[in-house]
């Protein structure tokens, strides 16, 4: 009864403080608990100081793996490199560096599937134009 | 509107799925019919232009040993494959099991930087002299 709200005061417009000792947040960021809005990562503290560690992300290592060992070509690596930063940042409390790292990860990754995807292609075109061309030569293999 | 999405993103998911299931077998099919030895299949462009030999060299005389069960044959020319591919099982096993199951299958917690040491030293090791143990 008495420790009903006054009329009026129910705009909470500052943050109120509803856990225990929170992190220091860095003074534009949003107000904890807050869902990250446009675009923001959650995990923007200074590693080692226990920030909002969300859950791991994702290093893409099976792809990387796949693209390197199956697509002919180097770049897959790369993506292995940065599938390694995924986990080593995010074992040392740097949750921004293992997103800008999975993300990484996932882009050569990519990268490399392309330009496989790209060169077979390319591969499969050439003989079927010169298989057309002339049926004479090189397309007698053993099928 | 979350909904929709959500179920949009499950069907995709289980495109997906399927569609490795059925790009793997059909390349199963395309090695057990075809022959890379006898040429006709994509050379690496790499060893084309450099002559070395990356990670990935041997893959299809190696899937092509594989798919006739030729498993001494398929390690011959590329060992690191070959290793690969029961993980590569399990982690498909896994993704399956996460987009259909929920989750029956336990996911695959592959240690990255071990196997980045293992693609490197063997990358660099089979264009070594006394690597031809592991060169296509």
């Amino acid at each position: 009864m008495t420790n009903a709200p006054p009329p009026g005061s129910n705009g909470p417009d500052e943050p109120t403080p509803s856990w225990g000792a929170p992190p220091p947040q860095p003074p534009a960021g949003p107000p904890p608990g807050s869902p990250p809005l446009y675009g923001q990562q959650p995990g923007y503290q200074p590693p080692g100081y226990g920030g909002p560690m969300g859950p791991k992300p994702s290093n893409y290592l099976v792809q990387a793996i796949l693209t390197t060992l199956f697509c002919c070509l180097p770049f897959g690596i790369v993506s292995i490199v940065y599938a390694a930063q995924v986990d080593s940042k995010y074992n040392a409390g740097d949750y921004a560096g293992a997103l800008a790292s999975s993300k990484n990860a996932k882009t050569w990754a990519w990268v490399s599937f392309g330009i496989g995807l790209v060169f077979i292609l390319g591969y499969i075109i050439l003989i079927a134009i010169s298989a057309s061309s002339d049926s004479s030569s090189s397309y007698d293999y053993g099928y | 509107m979350l909904t929709v999405e959500a179920e949009r993103n499950e069907r995709r998911a289980r495109l997906a799925v399927v569609a490795v299931g059925v790009g793997a077998l059909v390349a199963a099919g395309v090695y057990r019919i075809g022959d890379p030895n006898a040429g006709g299949f994509p050379a690496c462009p790499l060893y084309s232009l450099t002559g070395w030999l990356c990670p990935g060299c041997g893959t299809q005389r190696g899937l092509h040993a594989l798919a006739h069960l030729d498993l001494p044959g398929a390690l011959a020319v590329n060992a690191l494959m070959v290793l690969t591919l029961p993980v590569l099982a399990y982690a498909y096993l896994a993704w399956g099991s996460r987009v259909f199951a929920s989750g029956a299958v336990p996911p695959l917690r592959l240690p990255a930087r071990a196997v980045l040491v293992a693609v490197l030293c063997f990358t660099v090791v089979r264009n070594l002299p006394f690597g031809a143990a592991f060169a296509p």
